[in-house]
């Protein structure tokens, strides 16, 4: 009886060791549905768009500021680029629905994969949650990466490797095809936040960390796949593929609009890690004076300044 | 109380918990052994590109392998040293006789497998065919497989280096074949990484094999002593843009044209488009600086590639930012665009 007990008790411990350090394959919460866009860092990329030359708090070096710097907003009327997709970072910056579901194993009933549909511009991520190792360097960019996951308690964390070179900001700053994504999923009930660490060794000096808030809503009704896509010729000069829109060294004229739009000081507005930190504004403190302007045209709806009305025209921009 | 058990009843329950535990650690041990799974970078790698295409890599500059009903067609061997490995790779995936090999250049890291891989192939033209004073040496290639190239190829190699000529050349501006069910064009750029390259175009696999005209890893390599030039490379990248097919209009397929580099990646339109702007934009700005009367070593005190150096750049090595400063410098200062 007790040679009984002792090794069932045994196997039982043995079996419940193994499932304890397996446990990145067991431990999954439910994480599909459609999840509407709540709030985000970056929200002008969301509006109008981020300014030319608005580089402030992105953790950019050198080389990735003069490629910023050297944008033509022109190059989105290149053909070929008409309808690239966003890198998947942007996956995390919304403002469409992401349509979340998952993909099972048929015999297992396991769940092998999460899917993000992020919609218009962005491929569906596939999150692949078997244990499979990223690809060798040589191997394809697709358009989503390659992005792998497991669970840490109730965090779904994802690393995504093999992302294309693509724009970091829209306003003409560029990620390589080097640069990794490691994201943080946390479902609260109805909400889910998504935290996104965004490493580029050839761009960045830090991660560019993104954090967003969603909801779930299922009336957002979102499509898993973005619209499909023709290219035209916007522009009659770039009919000549050969022609690559771009501002040679210094001579770009809208680099230093949005300093002198807001009062900023040029060094902040050319971003770089310093800007990310609360150290930076004390930096300025002795060195720059803050001379609002006039009046608010743009973006006033963001204003702390409650005499500053913020007014909407039809469309919903702000004039 | 203690509860009675029957021995049947107890035997059941010793042969599930054991069982259960096997099964958990065959799971978990499956599960760590897939994590630690990590592609030997020492060792040849071969990736499927298509159906039926394949690009092999680690062999000094990428090889194309078509697979077909008639055969096998390299595009490249690869350097010498490398061909058993690449034999081997080979037979892992085809059992069929590698028929044709296609030159993209005369790098060494290209065609030093020429000789073993085309001896280890079969050549399509059997027999002696018509005149019996071509014997099979010339037509045939002695049995081998044939090595087709730009003749400017058979031209730029080494005397002392035979056995890796091409048996076969071309001096058009192409040299097509239909072969596996494919259409097989091979393009001549002139006077871009050298004045022999080509790339290949596979119609029907929808794949195209660049060579050193294509090489994501550096900037381009321009052999000037070899009748490179800055001009020809843009007018091949551009001339490879053309011809790959973007998955426009529905980009989440993976419907596309793939470009094989002559290192680093599998591509397609986008990554090959992000290398043309960059190429294209640093010459730009060199050739402001030639406009506005600055010597070489100024432009290269002024850091033309700055936004690039990062990725494409080298400050050793066999081709260094400088020398392809240099070489874009003496060439855009030489002829005027």
């Amino acid at each position: 009886m007790i040679k009984f007990r002792i090794f069932t008790i045994t196997s039982i411990i043995v079996l419940l060791g193994t499932l304890l350090t397996s446990a990145p394959a067991f431990a999954q919460i439910d994480l599909s549905g459609v999840w509407g866009f709540v709030r985000g860092q970056y929200g002008q990329e969301n509006a109008g768009g981020s300014d030319i030359g608005d580089f402030t708090g992105i953790p950019i070096n050198d080389e990735g500021r003069a490629v910023g710097l050297s944008f033509s907003a022109a190059q989105w009327s290149e053909p070929e680029r008409q309808c690239q997709y966003y890198s998947p970072r942007y996956v995390s910056t919304g403002p469409f629905a992401l349509n979340v579901w998952s993909d099972t194993d048929p015999v297992t009933g396991r769940i092998v994969a999460w899917n993000m549909g992020a919609w218009i511009d962005k491929d569906i991520v596939t999150v692949w949650m078997d244990g499979r190792p990223h690809p060798s360097v040589n191997a394809f960019h697709p358009y989503s990466g390659f992005a792998t996951g497991t669970w840490e308690g109730d965090t779904l964390v994802i690393r995504t490797t093999h992302i294309k070179w693509s724009v970091l900001r829209i306003n003409g700053l560029q990620h390589s095809d080097r640069a990794t994504m490691t994201q943080y999923i946390v479902r609260h009930g109805d909400l889910l936040s998504m935290l996104t660490y965004f490493e580029d060794p050839v761009y960045l000096s830090e991660p560019f960390v993104l954090s967003s808030v969603w909801q779930l809503n299922p009336k957002a009704n979102s499509s898993r796949t973005s619209p499909a896509c023709e290219p035209i010729n916007e522009s009659p000069r770039l009919e000549n593929t050969s022609i690559v829109p771009h501002y040679l060294p210094g001579k770009n004229p809208f680099a230093n609009d949005y300093a002198r739009y807001y009062n900023l000081p040029l060094e902040a507005a050319q971003g770089g890690a310093q800007t990310m930190y609360p150290e930076f504004r004390k930096k300025l403190k002795d060195v720059y004076h803050y001379v609002p302007p006039e009046k608010c045209t743009r973006y006033c709806c963001d204003s702390p300044d409650p005499a500053v009305k913020c007014v909407r025209d039809g469309s919903g921009q702000v004039r | 109380m203690a509860r009675k058990y029957s021995k049947s009843w107890k035997r059941k329950l010793e042969a599930w918990a054991l069982a259960l535990a096997v099964l958990g650690s065959a799971a978990g041990v499956r599960y760590a052994s897939a994590q630690d799974r990590q592609p030997n970078s020492r060792d040849l790698e071969v990736l499927q590109v298509q159906p039926n295409f394949y690009m092999i890599a680690g062999a000094g500059g990428n090889i194309g392998v078509q697979l077909g009903p008639a055969g096998i067609v390299l595009v490249d061997t690869g350097s010498a040293g490398t061909s058993d490995k690449v034999l081997a790779a080979i037979k892992k995936i085809s059992d069929k006789p590698i028929r044709y090999i296609i030159d993209t250049s005369a790098d060494p890291d290209h065609v030093g497998g020429n000789s073993a891989l085309s001896r280890a192939g079969l050549s399509i033209i059997s027999g002696v065919v018509g005149n019996p004073a071509f014997g099979e040496d010339v037509l045939g290639n002695n049995g081998a497989a044939s090595l087709l190239a730009h003749d400017n190829v058979l031209s730029r190699m080494n005397p002392g280096d035979s056995a890796e000529w091409p048996t076969k050349t071309y001096t058009s501006k192409f040299y097509k074949m239909s072969l596996n069910g494919d259409g097989i064009e091979t393009f001549h750029q002139p006077a871009a990484h050298t004045d022999g390259d080509s790339f290949v175009l596979f119609r029907r696999s929808n794949v195209i094999v660049a060579g050193d005209l294509f090489d994501p890893t550096r900037f381009p390599v321009i052999d000037t002593g070899k009748g490179g030039s800055i001009h020809g490379v843009i007018d091949a990248l551009n001339r490879l843009l053309e011809l790959t097919i973007p998955p426009y209009p529905q980009p989440w397929l993976s419907e596309r044209t793939f470009v094989i580099p002559g290192h680093g990646p599998v591509s397609d339109s986008h990554d090959l488009l992000e290398y043309r702007d960059m190429v294209v934009i640093v010459t730009d700005i060199i050739q402001d600086m030639i406009n506005r009367s600055m010597t070489l070593e100024q432009v290269k005190a002024a850091n033309p590639t700055r936004g690039y150096n990062a990725r494409y750049g080298a400050n050793t090595g066999p081709w260094t930012t400088e020398m392809f400063v240099t070489s874009v410098y003496k060439g855009l200062s030489a002829k005027g665009r």
